[in-house]
C-alpha cells in the first residue's frame, strides 16, 4: 500500500477529470450559442456612416445604406448594397474600413467606379460628403460625426441605429466555468505538491510560491481585467487559464516526480538543475500572464498592430532566415529551429515568425483584394514556406497553410480558388513526399503504425500505449511512465496527460481551441474593420490548428510529429510567443466600434 | 459582409465536423491501442521494470507463481524448469518476446485494464493501484513432463480439455530461462517462438482425420468401401500419391484398416471422391483458415486450400502433405483441437488460456466464459472415424499411446519441410484423445527433424494427466 500522500494525488484524478471536462463542456455550449445568435441578427452596421443615393432627376436623397466593415456593392444577390440596373456589374466596388479610415475600390478592373468625378482604380480614401458614382448611381458617402461638427452638433445617434435594432450583446456567464477552473487548479496544485518526494526540501517552497502567485495574478485578472477592457472576453480568458493551470500542473509534476540523479552529479547539483528547470518554466507563464494585458491594452487602445505591418512583411522571412543559418537542435530535435544567445539562452525565432506571418496574412486579406494582391501574398507565403521546409519544420508547415487556407476562404468568399489551392498544396506535399526523405520516412512510419515498431513510429507507438493505458480517468499524477516516450515534456505531452489524468482531460483540451474559435469567429463577424476581423480569425484559428494537428499526430491520426501543444509543452519562447498571441486576440476582441475608429 | 457571414458558416460547419471528427479519434485510437499496443518492441526497459514493480501474479492453474513481484522486483517461476517451460506463453516484462501473458495482459496485472465500476469500487477501498492477479488453464506438473519428454528435441506438446477448451499444458522447445530474456544474452536460436501456436507445420498423416470425415460426408461414402493399395506404385500415374516410406501394398483394404496402418492411397482416392470442395468445407469447418485468439493473445490454426482442377495434387492433400506451392498447415495447439472435436462430438471448443482475475480484494472475478469455436455438420461420421482412431490406438500404428484402463483415440503422422537450416527434415506428429468423461483430454504433438516415438510420447503425458486429476 502506498503512503497516503500519492492515494490522495491518485484519487484526485477523479475530480480533475470531471471538472476539465464539466467546464469545457459549458463553454462549448456556451459559445455555440453565442456564435449562432450572431449569424441570426447578422451584423451591426457602422454607426454613424452610410451611403445616400441621390436619384438623377431631382437631385433629392431618397435612400441610405448602412456600411459594414467590408461592404461589397453590385447587382448580385450576396453583395451587400444590391443595385438593380445594368449600368451595375455583378460585383461593382467595395468600400472598407481601414485603421480608422475609409476607403473605396472597384471589385473588378473592368468597372466603372469614379469619387467626385474622379476614376478610381486602386483603393482610394473617401471621407464626408465624398461623392461616389458607379454606372447610372451616385451616392454620398456620409460621415455623420463630422456633418454633426460641422453644424455645431454633438454626435448622438446614427440613422443606422434606427434601421437595426442594436445588437444586445448576450455576455457569456462565465462564473460557473470560472469557478471549476479555479477547483481544477487548486486540486491540481495541492495534487502535485503531495507527491514532490519531501528530501526536496525548499524546492517544495519555491512550487508553492511560484504557481501561488500564478493562481492569484489570475484571479485578479478575472475580475479587474473586464472593469479596465470593455467586451473583455472571459469565455477565452478562462479557457487559456484552464490550459497554462493544466500545463503548469503536468511541467511541475515533470521537474520533480520520477526524476533520476545523474550517477556523477552531486545532491546539490542536481536540485539546483531541477529548481532551474521549473523556474524557467513557471517563469514564463507567469510573464506571459504579466505582459498580457499590456498586449490586450496596446492592441485594443492603438494601431501597433496595423503599423508593423511593413515590418512583419520584412522579419518573417528573416526571422526564418536566421533560424536556417544560426538554428542547432537538428540532431536532437530534427529540426535546427534553437538559436543559442550569448550566456547560453535558447530562443525559437521561429515562434516569432509565427506572429509576424499571421499580421501580414490579415493585412493582406483584409479586404477582398484583387488577384494581383492574392499572387504578391502567394510569392510572399511561399518564400517563407520554402525556408521552413528547410529548416526543416514540417509541423510549422501543417498549422500556417491551414490557416492561411481558412482566412483566404473565409475573407474572399473565392471558393473555387480556395479548392484550387488546396489541390496545390496537396501536390506540394506529393512532391515534398518524392524529394524528401525524411517525410517518406514519416509516412512510412505512420502507415505500419498498428503492424511493426520502427524508428520512424515508436515515439507514437509509446505515447499510444500510454494514452491506452490512461483510460477515462487516468492513472493518477505521478503514477504514469512517462519516461517511455522520448520527448514526453514537449512534443508528447498530450500522451502524458491522457495516461495520468485520463482521456477526459485530453478531450476538455481539445474543447478548450475549440471555444477559443468559436469565440474569435464570434468576434471576427462583429468587429467592424477588416484587419481586426482577419487577424481575430487568423489567431483564433492558429491555435485550434495548432492544437488539433499536434494531438492528431500524438495519436497517429495524421503522420505528424514536431509540433507542441500551445502552453502545456515545455518550452520558453514557445510559451511566451504563445501569451502574446492570446494577448493579441482577446486585446482585438477588445476593440469595440469607437476603439476601432479613434 | 453577406458572403463574409457566410463563408463563416460555412466554415463553422466544416469546423465542427472536424472537431467532432478529430474527438471520436482519439477515443477510437485510445481504443485500438488498448488492444493493440499493449507491448512492443524497443520499450524503454528501465520504465518497464519499474511498472512490473507492483504488478500481479500469475498463477498456474494448480496455484503455483508464474510471475510476481516482490520488495520492486520482477520475478518468474521458483522451480528454473518450470520457468523455462512457461517463457513464451507467460513471457517476460521487458516485452522481448511478443505475444505473452505479461504483455497482452499488462493494463490487468497493473490495475488499469478493468471496468470503470470495479475500478471506482477498488479506489476508494484503497486497492486502485493494486494489480489483478491471473490464474491461467496450464498445469505447472504436467508442463513439466511435457518438457522432460521434449528433452533437447525442437518441438511442441499441448494438451487442451476438450469438453472446456481450456489448455492444460503449452510447451515449445528450445526454450530459455527469463533472465536469458530480460538480459538478452545466450538466446538460441528459435527459443522465444512459440510453436505450440504459432507453429505452421504440415500435418501429414494426422490430416487423415479430416479426410476421413470429408468422405463419410461424400455422396460416394459406403462404410464398406474397400480400394487397393498399390504400395510404391503411384494411385493415378506419375505425381499422385504413393507409399512413399517403402512399405509393401496393403493390398485390398477398408477405412479401418487404413487408419491403422495409415495408408496414403485409400485416404488419397477417398479424398479425390470426396472432392475439393468438400475437402475444403469439411477443413474449414474443423477451424482451418479461421482468425484464432486465445483471450489477448494471437494463435494460429491450421492453413488449407484445396486443389480443384488437380486430382495428383489433390490426392496428396488429403493425405496431409502439401507438394509444390499447396496450402496446408496446422498447429500442435490446432491438432490438439482437431482430435478434442472428435472426441467431443464434432464440437471444438474455444481454446483459452486464462482461467479468471482476483482482485485486490482476493476475489475470482471476470471468469473466462466457455465457447463453441467451431461444430462439424456430421454426428455420425465423426463417431466412424472415433472409433476407427481408438482402434488404431488398440490395434494400429499409435499403439504406444495405449493406455490401460482407458479408451484412447489418436493419429500418428510424419510429413517433410524446410527446416530451419534450410533443409527438407522429417517432423513427426500426433494427434489423439482420451475418450473419458472424467478425462477429456486431447494431445497435438510435433517433433521436428526426424521420426520420433510420438504416440509413446502422448501416452505419457495424457498418462500424467490422468495421474493429475485434471477435472477437479
Amino acid at each position: 500500500m502506498q503512503s497516503l500522500t500519492s492515494y490522495i494525488t491518485y484519487l484526485a484524478r477523479y475530480p480533475l477529470a470531471i471538472l476539465a471536462i464539466i467546464l469545457t463542456v459549458v463553454l462549448v455550449w456556451q459559445s455555440l450559442r453565442s456564435l449562432l445568435n450572431r449569424f441570426k441578427q447578422h451584423t451591426t452596421p457602422a454607426h454613424g456612416f452610410f451611403l445616400m443615393s441621390q436619384t438623377a432627376v431631382a437631385g433629392d436623397f431618397v435612400e441610405s445604406y448602412s456600411l459594414f466593415h467590408t461592404t461589397a456593392i453590385g447587382s448580385s444577390r450576396s453583395s451587400d448594397i444590391r443595385l438593380n440596373s445594368k449600368s451595375i456589374a455583378r460585383r461593382h466596388a467595395l468600400i472598407y474600413l481601414h485603421d480608422g479610415k475609409w476607403f473605396v475600390r472597384p471589385a473588378d478592373s473592368n468597372v466603372n467606379l469614379y469619387v467626385n468625378d474622379r476614376k478610381v482604380n486602386n483603393p482610394r480614401r473617401i471621407k464626408n460628403q465624398d461623392l461616389i458614382r458607379m454606372g447610372d448611381r451616385t451616392m454620398v458617402f456620409v460621415d455623420e460625426r463630422d456633418s454633426a461638427e460641422l453644424s455645431g452638433y454633438e454626435f448622438e445617434g446614427s440613422i443606422a441605429d434606427w434601421q437595426y435594432d442594436k445588437i444586445v450583446e448576450q455576455p457569456l456567464r462565465t462564473g460557473f466555468s470560472w469557478l471549476l477552473v479555479s477547483l481544477f487548479f487548486l486540486i491540481g496544485y495541492i495534487a502535485v505538491f503531495l507527491i514532490i518526494p519531501s528530501d526536496f526540501g525548499r524546492l517544495r517552497i519555491i512550487y508553492l510560491l511560484l504557481l501561488g502567485f500564478f493562481f492569484v495574478f489570475a484571479q485578479i485578472y478575472y475580475y479587474v481585467l473586464p472593469l479596465t477592457f470593455e467586451n473583455f472576453d472571459r469565455a477565452i480568458y478562462t479557457a487559456f487559464i484552464f490550459i497554462a493551470a493544466l500545463g503548469l500542473i503536468i511541467q511541475a509534476r515533470f521537474a520533480f516526480v520520477d526524476r533520476i540523479k545523474p550517477l556523477d552529479w552531486s545532491n546539490a547539483e542536481f536540485i539546483r538543475y531541477i529548481r532551474n528547470d521549473f523556474i524557467v518554466q513557471a517563469g514564463v507563464a507567469i510573464i506571459g500572464l504579466a505582459i498580457l494585458p499590456i498586449v490586450i491594452l496596446i492592441v485594443q487602445r492603438t494601431r501597433f498592430l496595423e503599423k508593423i505591418y511593413y515590418a512583419s512583411l520584412i522579419l518573417t522571412p528573416l526571422l526564418y532566415l536566421a533560424t536556417l543559418i544560426l538554428g542547432r537542435g537538428a540532431a536532437e530535435w530534427g529540426a535546427s529551429l534553437w538559436i543559442t544567445l550569448p550566456g547560453g539562452i535558447s530562443l525559437q525565432l521561429t515562434e516569432f515568425a509565427k506572429i509576424t506571418y499571421l499580421i501580414v496574412l490579415a493585412n493582406f486579406f483584409k479586404i477582398r483584394p484583387p488577384l494581383k494582391t492574392q499572387l504578391l501574398f502567394a510569392g510572399w507565403a511561399g518564400f517563407n514556406f520554402i525556408l521552413i521546409m528547410l529548416l526543416p519544420d514540417l509541423g510549422s508547415m501543417m498549422i500556417l497553410l491551414p490557416v492561411t487556407l481558412i482566412v483566404f476562404s473565409v475573407m474572399t468568399s473565392e471558393y473555387l480558388k480556395t479548392a484550387g489551392i488546396l489541390v496545390g498544396g496537396t501536390l506540394i506535399f506529393f512532391v515534398a513526399y518524392k524529394l524528401l526523405s525524411y517525410v517518406q520516412n514519416r509516412l512510412y512510419g505512420w502507415l505500419t503504425l498498428w503492424t511493426e515498431t520502427n524508428a520512424y513510429n515508436e515515439q507514437i507507438i509509446f505515447g499510444l500505449q500510454a494514452i491506452g493505458r490512461g483510460g477515462i480517468f487516468g492513472r493518477g499524477l505521478g503514477v504514469g511512465n512517462p519516461r517511455s516516450i522520448p520527448l514526453a515534456s514537449s512534443d508528447m505531452v498530450f500522451s502524458v496527460i491522457c495516461e495520468e489524468m485520463g482521456i477526459l482531460v485530453g478531450l476538455a483540451i481539445i474543447l478548450c481551441f475549440i471555444i477559443t474559435w468559436l469565440r474569435g469567429a464570434s468576434a471576427a463577424a462583429k468587429v467592424r474593420d477588416g484587419f481586426t476581423s482577419s487577424l481575430i480569425l487568423a489567431l483564433a484559428t492558429y491555435f485550434f490548428v495548432e492544437a488539433a494537428v499536434v494531438i492528431a499526430g500524438t495519436t497517429g491520426l495524421i503522420p505528424l510529429t514536431g509540433a507542441t501543444l500551445p502552453l502545456i509543452a515545455k518550452g520558453g519562447s514557445s510559451v511566451i510567443a504563445k501569451w502574446l498571441m492570446i494577448g493579441m486576440l482577446i486585446g482585438l476582441c477588445c476593440r469595440n466600434e469607437e476603439g476601432a475608429y479613434k | 459582409m453577406k458572403q463574409l457571414m457566410r463563408s463563416l458558416k460555412s466554415i463553422l460547419l466544416l469546423f465542427l465536423i472536424l472537431s467532432f471528427a478529430l474527438l471520436a479519434g482519439i477515443v477510437v485510437q485510445q481504443n485500438k491501442s488498448q488492444r493493440l499496443l499493449l507491448q512492443s518492441s524497443n520499450e524503454n526497459k528501465a520504465v518497464l521494470h519499474s511498472r512490473y514493480s507492483n504488478a500481479g501474479t500469475i498463477w498456474s492453474a494448480d496455484m503455483v507463481r508464474l510471475a510476481y513481484s516482490k520488495d520492486g522486483e520482477r520475478q518468474y517461476a521458483e522451480n528454473s524448469e518450470l520457468a523455462r517451460a512457461m517463457i513464451q506463453t507467460v513471457g517476460d516484462y521487458t516485452h522481448n518476446i511478443g505475444n505473452t501473458i505479461e504483455g497482452a495482459y499488462q493494463d490487468r496485472l497493473i490495475g488499469t485494464g478493468r471496468s470503470f465500476t470495479q475500478q471506482l469500487a477498488f479506489d476508494f477501498t484503497g486497492n486502485g493501484m493494486v494489480g489483478d492477479d491471473i490464474i491461467l488453464t496450464l498445469n505447472s506438473d504436467l508442463t513439466l513432463h511435457a518438457q522432460n519428454l521434449l528433452g533437447d528435441s525442437n518441438g511442441s506438446i499441448v494438451i487442451i480439455n476438450y469438453k472446456t477448451g481450456a489448455i492444460l499444458c503449452m510447451v515449445s522447445t528450445p526454450n530459455i530461462y527469463p533472465d536469458n530474456v530480460i538480459a538478452w544474452t545466450d538466446i538460441p536460436e528459435s527459443s522465444l517462438f512459440n510453436r505450440s501456436i504459432a507453429g505452421a507445420y504440415a500435418p501429414g498423416s494426422t490430416y487423415k482425420v479430416v479426410t476421413g470425415i470429408a468422405w463419410t460426408e461424400s455422396e460416394q461414402y459406403d462404410p464398406n468401401y474397400t480400394m487397393y493399395c498399390k504400395g510404391q506404385e503411384t494411385l493415378l500415374g506419375p505425381g499422385s500419391v504413393t507409399e512413399d516410406r517403402g512399405e509393401d501394398a496393403h493390398g485390398e483394404i477398408n477405412m479401418q484398416t487404413a487408419y491403422h496402418v495409415s495408408c496414403n492411397h485409400f485416404f488419397g482416392d477417398v479424398g479425390i471422391k470426396a472432392g475439393a470442395e468438400l475437402m475444403q468445407n469439411t477443413a474449414e469447418q474443423f477451424g482451418f483458415n479461421k482468425p484464432l485468439s486465445l483471450g489477448r493473445l494471437v494463435g494460429k490454426t491450421g492453413t488449407y486450400k484445396a486443389v480443384a482442377d488437380d486430382q495428383y495434387l489433390l490426392s496428396w492433400q488429403s493425405i496431409g502433405q502439401p507438394i509444390e506451392n499447396n496450402e496446408l498447415t496446422v498447429s500442435p495447439l490446432h491438432l490438439a483441437m482437431i482430435s478434442g472435436a472428435i472426441a467431443n462430438h464434432g464440437i471444438m471448443m474455444q481454446p483459452y488460456l486464462v482461467k479468471n482475475y482476483i482482485s485486490p480484494f482476493g476475489k475470482n472475478y471476470d471468469i473466462t466464459k466457455q465457447e463453441v469455436f467451431s461444430q462439424l455438420n456430421s454426428t455420425a461420421g465423426v463417431e466412424v472415424i472415433k472409433n476407427n482412431l481408438i482402434t488404431t490406438v488398440e490395434q494400429g500404428r499409435a499403439y504406444g499411446s495405449y493406455i490401460q484402463g482407458y479408451v484412447i483415440g489418436g493419429k500418428t503422422g510424419t510429413a517433410e519441410s524446410v527446416n530451419d537450416d534450410g533443409e527438407l527434415a522429417t517432423n513427426s506428429l500426433y494427434t489423439g484423445f482420451i475418450d473419458d468423461p472424467y478425462n477429456p483430454y486431447a494431445v497435438g504433438i510435433v517433433i521436428e527433424n526426424g521420426i520420433y516415438d510420438t504416440p509413446t510420447i502422448a501416452g505419457s503425458i495424457l498418462a500424467k494427466a490422468i495421474e493429475l486429476n485434471l477435472s477437479n
